[in-house]
Parts: structure tokens; sequence; C-alpha cells
């Protein structure tokens, strides 16, 4: 194909689609000449380019649409069925567009019928032509007229088109990325080898320029891995539409937000989740949004919200999809349920809410009573579980009866690299196993430990308190199923899949690597036992093993059997160990605290330790630090080193001055004899010794009474609001240095998200300069809401002079600080806070006060 | 030893206009004291293997996969492909090809020369042969002192999956 056609195929298919949302976006707002202006000029583009490439088809439709969006520039009322063309003539180009893709060609035949429509509305003849002619033959999409009422796709500001913010691109072939990714995992066994090499040599002039080469290699990776990245976005463009052709379709005006549209999530992900999403917001919009009249009379705004937002979260993307509707009905699942016999009547009348509602990710579940072309052939909600589950991913609810519902899916960032553990089946077979799914692995040679046990020749494991089936894995490697000797597979990967916990008995564990996992050949035929396989960083090829094949060879049912489990029915407590750090410290019995306190141990010359007003200070991470002695009898200028133990207060480090670590020991702590001065806790018998268990608490609270009262009496949570990330990851750790719980977040309508979703706050600090909303309007936003308290407000401006206190004041601010007056801020935080405290504890003395009365 | 070709393996593994062709390129391969040919365009490269992931539960005929410079490609046992015994040998001469957008390595005794063919040499295929060989031979050319035979790829390619587990 011609360079030329090609980039303008790649060029246009990427605009068409914006296109499409802007146009209802326009629609909604028709005031915004940008947005028309906008799809005049691409459509204007394709036209002029058409004509240079020699596409008569594609430019005859292009001038005709051209020339009515013209029209409607110029002035004239966008209808609803005017909008409904333009997408049908929108989806004609994509037909094309397809087709040239495909052929090089344009297609055969005449968009006659369709150009007529679109000149005849220029005219003003439109509905009376719409009338006359019959729909067209083989063109996707319905067309115009037949939309009644007119139904108003809405779009909440967050969504509103941004005037676009140019960064300096360039067109990658995916082939290219392909290949350089391939380039870079060459490159990464090429520098693992040497380093073996290097090592082995141990010549010291190659160790500067290989550790700079390593570290080289693997930006280069993150790079790389990076460039494959995609804004969700992408994903988000076609929703505006699909949710317009919901409301005519249902008849129910609706509304759609979306947030959150440029996180990234790798190309190949994009493309796996569009299905399952657009299954999700038609069945919000089918089931979950109430008639308008259902909506009025629950006293509800007419039209319905839909809200899909997405976001990171600890390696993972959540997409989130929300509607403002009736909520699940539980009652009627759960009598499903039981009609539809997916799990025994009683384990049914025994679950909470929640499992029930789990029950509609059944196979051919369907609650609604009148089947919808839309979403009501009871097939989907599965085969979205099943699809997101197959990318590693998860889908979860939260509803809330009259309230609305929100699905929950979790899905990982990229398909192409994965955490694994290599494990050993036979000695030197090695296998992947997907980190996702373990839970643990437990070694069986400790005495005491879990051992596994034989019931009619199915082995159990039995670990603490729960029986988890197992299998080996060299049985399940075997051509006939049987396997050979175990006594030497002594490690059990514990998993767990959904509700379901079995465990895989290997050899060992060798290594947990990041692997990029590819395809199996297809020679291989159908090895369900393996999703893929992967090289790892030692050159060598392993296949990647599927926990959900294992989980099925253990009875785990396949999707079509669903079932939900009902909960472990007795909850018994377990014996709770501590894990104990043993030290000695001066003359005495040795000394223990739980590890849990302890932060840090640093090796400090004593050089550098100094007295300061009554305690001995050491400078530690560019601050300085407390430090106590644990016993008496310790001189720490004695030795040039002395070891410490570094304790968190509150976000602030302390230290404690020792003699020498003993020990980590896990113990069941059972304090015998009551200590006799406030540090110690107490006398206990770890192993054969007589153990003082110190009072962590009492040198907290010595070294640093305050950070400490503040980490005991509450850590407030803040929510910091700034759409420069750049304020946000200064002061953030600022915050929560000094004690606070932090989130943070880059727009206001994600602050007022996070509220209306029920996130509690003591304070809020935003930022007065926002695009779409600013500070003083998300003030005036939070406090005037009904629905909840809003907790005080705090500006962060680039200074805090006098207009703009004055402005915060004016929108119900409590105060202004500069955003660089790190200072001021913490102080009027404290001072905010403390305030509240005291505020409300003098609500609850008046109270007592008056009920002795 | 490195040979390269250009990779348009599809046009040649589709079955061959025979009579059209004046002659046909073919790289030889050796297996049990048996020359066979390979039509040349679908020859990628020639490797030696010395570390294979065997895979369980995959046909008899797949050795394993191998790492071919950042690549996975599958490695097929020609001797297992035709039903002979495995070699007890520690480096493995393969034959890279590539079969519908896939590498896969052919592995040989020993990799031969590369001979241009005559169509007028072509034979019929010997009717006593048995159904199992006739059904991976191509054809079968006159050739110096003997008889060559033209291995069909895409026979060779068509395994029939391990007996699958109850």
């Amino acid at each position: 194909m011609d360079d030329l056609l090609k980039e303008f195929l790649t060029e246009t298919s990427d605009h068409i689609e914006a296109a499409g949302s802007q146009i209802v976006l326009f629609e909604r707002d028709p005031s915004n000449a940008q947005l028309i202006a906008g799809i005049f000029r691409l459509v204007h583009t394709i036209k002029g380019t058409c004509g240079f490439l020699g596409l008569p088809r594609l430019s005859r439709l292009a001038h005709a649409a051209e020339a009515m969006i013209s029209h409607l520039r110029d002035g004239g009322r966008p209808e609803t069925s005017h909008v409904s063309l333009i997408l049908t003539a929108i989806d004609q180009v994509k037909f094309i567009i397809a087709e040239l893709e495909r052929t090089g060609a344009e297609p055969e035949g005449e968009d006659t019928e369709l150009i007529a429509r679109l000149t005849a509305v220029r005219k003003g003849e439109a509905e009376a032509v719409v009338a006359a002619i019959p729909p067209l033959d083989g063109e996707p999409a319905e067309v115009a007229g037949e939309i009644n009422p007119p139904m108003a796709v809405t779009d909440v500001p967050v969504t509103a088109p941004e005037p676009a913010a140019r960064h300096e691109t360039v067109r990658v072939s995916v082939d290219t990325l392909e290949r350089m990714m391939m380039l870079v995992s060459e490159l990464v066994l090429t520098r693992n080898q040497l380093l073996d090499i290097v090592r082995r040599r141990d010549d010291e002039t190659l160790n500067q320029p290989l550790i700079r080469l390593s570290s080289l290699t693997s930006d280069l990776q993150d790079s790389v891995m990076r460039s494959r990245m995609q804004p969700v976005g992408r994903l988000f463009a076609g929703l505006p539409r699909l949710v317009r052709e919901l409301a005519s379709e249902l008849g129910k005006p609706l509304q759609l937000a979306t947030l959150g549209a440029e996180t990234e999530v790798d190309r190949q992900i994009i493309e796996l989740i569009r299905d399952p999403l657009t299954h999700l917001i038609r069945n919000c919009a089918d089931h979950g949004i109430e008639p308008p009249a259902e909506r009025a009379a629950a006293r509800k705004a007419e039209t319905g919200t839909i809200r899909v937002s997405a976001s990171h979260e600890a390696g993972q993307i959540i997409i989130e999809i929300y509607d403002d509707g009736r909520g699940l009905d539980v009652g009627r699942i759960r009598a499903k349920a039981m009609a539809m016999r997916l799990a025994p009547e009683a384990d049914i009348a025994r679950m909470n809410d929640e499992e029930i509602c789990r029950f509609i990710f059944a196979p051919g579940f369907s609650t609604a009573s009148a089947v919808t072309s839309v979403s009501g052939r009871g097939v989907g909600m599965d085969v979205v579980r099943e699809n997101l589950e197959a990318l590693g991913g998860s889908v979860a609810l939260s509803t809330t009866a009259g309230q609305g519902t929100s699905f929950f899916l979790k899905i990982p960032l990229t398909l192409a690299i994965a955490p694994a553990l290599i494990i050993e089946g036979e000695p030197g077979q090695r296998f992947a196993l997907p980190q996702h799914w373990v839970v643990e692995v437990v070694g069986l040679d400790e005495a005491g430990g879990p051992s596994i046990e034989w019931v009619q020749g199915a082995s159990l494991l039995r670990l603490r308190e729960a029986v988890i089936p197992v299998i080996n894995l060299c049985e399940l490697l075997m051509q006939d199923g049987k396997g050979a000797a175990t006594s030497s597979c002594d490690r059990i990967v514990v998993m767990r899949l959904r509700d379901f916990t079995f465990g895989l008995r290997v050899r060992g564990v060798a290594d947990v690597q990041e692997v990029v996992v590819k395809p199996l050949g297809s020679l291989l035929g159908p090895l369900p036992l393996f999703s893929g396989n992967t090289i790892l960083g030692d050159g060598a090829v392993v296949l990647i093993l599927n926990p959900g094949e294992i989980a099925q060879r253990l009875g785990l049912e396949r999707v079509s059997d669903f079932r939900v489990h009902a909960r472990a029915e007795e909850f018994v407590i377990p014996a709770t160990r501590t894990r104990m750090i043993l030290f000695s410290a001066g003359p005495g019995p040795l000394k223990c605290l739980p590890l849990s306190v302890i932060s840090r141990v640093e090796q400090f010359d004593t050089a550098i330790i100094q007295k300061g007003d009554n305690c001995l200070v050491v400078p530690f991470q560019g601050r300085l630090m407390p430090l106590l002695m644990v016993g008496d009898g310790i001189d720490p200028t004695a030795a040039p080193q002395c070891p410490v133990l570094v304790m968190a207060v509150g976000g602030e480090p302390m230290g404690l001055i020792i003699s020498a670590i003993v020990d980590i020991v896990d113990v069941e702590l059972d304090i015998e004899i009551a200590g006799h001065n406030d540090r110690v806790l107490g006398m206990a018998q770890i192993g054969d010794a007589a153990v003082e268990v110190l009072d962590g608490a009492w040198f907290m609270n010595n070294a640093r009474p305050q950070a400490f009262a503040r980490g005991q009496v509450k850590r407030f949570h803040v929510l910091l609001v700034d759409d420069k990330s750049f304020f946000l990851d200064m002061l953030s750790p600022v915050l929560s240095v000094a004690g606070y719980d932090v989130t943070t977040t880059d727009s206001a309508a994600q602050a007022i998200m996070l509220m209306e979703r029920g996130a509690k706050f003591e304070a809020i600090i935003t930022d007065t300069d926002m695009p779409d909303m600013d500070g003083y309007a998300l003030a005036r936003t939070l406090i005037a809401d009904q629905r909840w308290t809003c907790p005080p407000i705090l500006a962060l401006a680039s200074y805090a002079g006098p207009i703009i206190q004055q402005a915060a004041k004016a929108s119900g601010m409590v105060t202004a600080v500069g955003k660089f007056d790190r200072r001021a801020l913490l102080k009027s935080l404290s001072d905010v806070l403390d305030q509240a405290t005291i505020a409300k504890q003098t609500i609850e003395t008046d109270l007592i006060a008056r009920l002795h009365t | 030893m490195t040979i390269s070709a250009t990779p348009s393996a599809r046009a040649i593994l589709a079955p061959v206009v025979q009579r059209a062709v004046a002659t046909t390129r073919i790289f030889t391969v050796r297996v049990a004291d048996e020359t066979f040919g390979i039509p040349v365009a679908a020859v990628h490269t020639v490797f030696m293997i010395d570390r294979l992931s065997p895979v369980p539960l995959a046909p008899v005929a797949v050795m394993g996969l191998v790492n071919l410079r950042g690549r996975i490609v599958t490695a097929l046992s020609l001797r297992r492909r035709l039903g002979l015994a495995e070699l007890n040998v520690s480096t493995r001469v393969a034959i890279v090809m590539e079969y519908e957008g896939e590498m896969l390595a052919l592995v040989v005794d020993e990799a031969g020369d590369v001979i241009d063919l005559d169509a007028h040499d072509q034979i019929e295929l010997p009717r006593h042969m048995t159904a199992s060989r006739a059904a991976v031979t191509q054809a079968v050319y006159r050739y110096a002192r003997g008889l060559l035979s033209i291995l069909d790829m895409t026979a060779i390619y068509a395994l029939t999956p391990a007996i699958s587990q109850s």
C-alpha cells in the first residue's frame, strides 16, 4: 500500500473515533463552537486528502458531511436527528476506511441516499426526506429521526475536551515497539551473561562500567515498556456515543462522566477490556438506571448518571463503572439463585448480601424480568468475569439499594510482564508460576509444621486450621497422570483463585523474576496446563503454569458450575506469635521489643553522636534524631560504632542505643513477672532465658512526646488536591512524615467523587488554581453539599497574600497557606485539627454536664 | 555455519505447481543416513542447539523449546517425526524455518548443501512407500547417485497432539 495512503488511514481512524464523541458533546452544548469547528476541520481534511489520493466515494461522502456540518457551525440548531445523521456518516466513513485498510481500494457501491439526506438537512428538509427514504442496506448503525423523546446525553465538566496542550509526538508502528521490546529482552540476557562472567573473574576494573551498563539496561527496559502504555482515554472515547445510543434505545435520559482518562495501561489490555466495559455500561443503563418516572418518584434527578473512572492502585488499574440507579435487588437475586439451584438452599439462606450479589456473575443469570435487546439475554456478566480472570484480573461490585451500583474491574497494568515464582519440578526442570495467585509458600520439612495427609489417594495439606487440596507438579506433568516418587518435593505453593485455596507441591522455589510472557507456539497443540512461555535471566526457556487449570484438576468447578462457596462457619483465633527482636544493652538480662515497632537497625559512628538538650542526638536522614539509652551501663563512646534501633513515632524517627542484637524469634509472648520500672513491661521466658520485655511506648513518649501523642490519639486523614503532580509529590511526604494519613487527587472533580463515595477526611487541603474547577469553587461545592459534613478546608496558593486569605475565607475555607511554606502548612493544619478535636470534646463535655444536671 | 534465505516460506509451502518450474532450489539435510530435501526458501538459518527445555504433555515429535537470540522457538525432531529413534548427543543441528508466521526449528543429524533440481528429474512416489512416509513426502527426484525425497513441510508440521488426559 502507498505510504501516503497508509498514513492517511492511520491518522483518520484515530480522529474519526474522537469526532463521534465530540458530536455528541456538541449536541449537548451547541454553544461550544470549538467542538463543531474541530469536527468540521477533520471532515474537511478527509475531503481534501481524498481528492488528492483519488478516493472518489469517500470524497463525495465527506463533501456532503462537510456541507451539513458547516451548516451547524454557522449556527444551525443541532437536532437529535442531525446528530444521528452525522454519526451515520461517521460510521460510513469508518466502514470505507476499514475496507481501504483491508483491500487497498474503496469498496464498491455508492452512498447516494446518505448523501441525499445530508444535503437535505442543509436545505431544511431533513424530516421529510428522512421519512421518505428507507433505512440503508448493509450499513452500520441505525439512522435519524426516530429518537423520541429527544434524549440529552450530557457530559459533566470533568470530561469537557481540554484545549489540547500539544506534546511533541511521533507515530511509531506497533511492530517497531515489539521489535524494540525483543531487542531489549536480548540486551538484558546479554547483560546477565556478562555479569555472570565478571563475577567469576573478580576483575575490579570491570565493576564500575558494568554496574552502569546494568542500570542503563534496566532503565531502557522500563522506557520501552512504558512506550507500550496508552491512556485509557482511548477506551473512553467511544463511550459518549454508546451512552447516547443507549439513552435513545431505552428511553431514559442519561449522562456520562469519565474520570482518569489519562491513566496508562498496556495497549494490549485496552483492546481486551473494551468488551467487558461496554457490557457493564449497557447493564448499568438497562438494569441499573430506573425509568424517568420512577426516578422522579424516588426524588432523584430524572437524568441517570453513569460514571466510569480509572485509577492506578498497587501495580493494577482499577476501572469503576458506577450508576446512580436502583441498586441490585438482593431479595430477587437470592430467590433466583434458589430457583436456579446455584448452591444448596441452606447455604443461600445463610449468605450475606455481598455473597448473594456475586451470583450475578453466574452463567445464565439475569434478573431483568423483561428481556430487552440491550442486555437482557442473560449472557454477559459471567463472560465479563471470565474475560477479566483470563487477563489475571477480577471484577467486584458494591451496591446500595435505591442509590446505585459500582462495578470494579481490577486489571494488571500489562500482560507482557508479570512477576512469577520460578519453581522446580524434577531436578533441573523449571517452570514459572504467576505470583498474582500465590498466597504463600510453605515447607514440609519442619517438625510440627504443616503436613501432607492422604485420604483415599488424594493428598491434602494441613496448614494451620485449614485443609487444602494439593497436587504434585510431577503428577501434573505425567502423560498418564501417575506421579513419580515425591519425597524430595517438600515445598507447597499455596494459591487462591476466587474462593478456592489449593496447593502445588514442588521441589523448590528457585527465584522470583519479572517474566516477559510470550504465547505458546501453535505446534505444541492445546496444553491447558501452560499459559505461555518465557525466557529467564540466564537465557533458559521455561513454561508458565496456568493456575486456573491446576485449580480445576483439584476440583474447582469450571465456570459453568459456578457456585459461591459459603464461608467457614467457625472462626478459631490462632495463638498469636509475636516476632521479637532480642538484644543486649549493658549488663543485666537480655531485652526484647516487638520487631514491628522497629523501622531500621543502624550502625552509627560514635563520633557523630552529640549531646543535645537533655538527650543524645544524631544526624539521620537529613534531620536530627533523638537517641535514648536502653540500659544505664552503656557507654556509647566506648566503641567506634554502636548499633541503634530506629523506631518511627508518628512519622518522626527516634533511636535506642543498644549493645548488640542477639536474635529474632517468633514467640507466644507471656509476661510472667510485671516490670519494676516504667521502661520494662515485665519479664518473659524466651527459649531458656528470662528476657526483659521493654515498653516501646515509654521510649517513644520520652523522645517524641508530641509525635507520640499525635500517633496515639488519632492519625488524621488529610485529602490533598492539586492538579500539578509536582506539588502532590512534594507535599504528601511532608504531611505523612508529620504523622498524617494523606490521600492525593489531581482534580476538584475527583475530590468531590471521593466525598460522594463516602471517604472521610479530617481536613482537605486544596490548590486554589486548577483547571475546570478551582479550589474556591471546590470549597463552596463541598461546604454546600448536604450529604456530608464538610471537614475544614485549607487553601494552598503560590503565596498566602491578604487577597487570597480573603477569597479563601469568603469561600468558607479556614485559611490559606503558601505552597512553599512547609512550616506554615503544618502549623495551620495542626491548629485546625486540634481545634476540631477540642471543639468536639467541648460538645461532649457540655452534653455530659447537661445530663448530670 | 549459517545460511540465510529469503523468508517467503508460505509461497513455497503451498502445494507446488510441479511442471511449471524448470529448476527447484533445495536445501538438503541428513537424518539416519538418509538425505531429505527442504524447499530452500523456507529456511531462515541453521544453528546449533545446546540447551533445550522439554515441554511435558506436548506431541512426541516436539523436542522442546529453544532460545534463538531472544525468540522462543519450538524445536521439532525430524527423527521422531519420521518414527526413528533419537540420537544421544548433546549438541544438535537445527534448521530454522518460518511456518504460518511462526518460527520453528527442525532438528536433523546434519545440514547438507543447497542444490538445484531439474523438473525433468522428478519421478512418481514409489507405490510401496509406507503410508506414513508418503504423507510427509512432497516429491521424489533423481539426484546424482541416488534419489532424493522432498519433504512436504505442511505435512511435517501437522502434529497429532499427545494423548490427552482423562
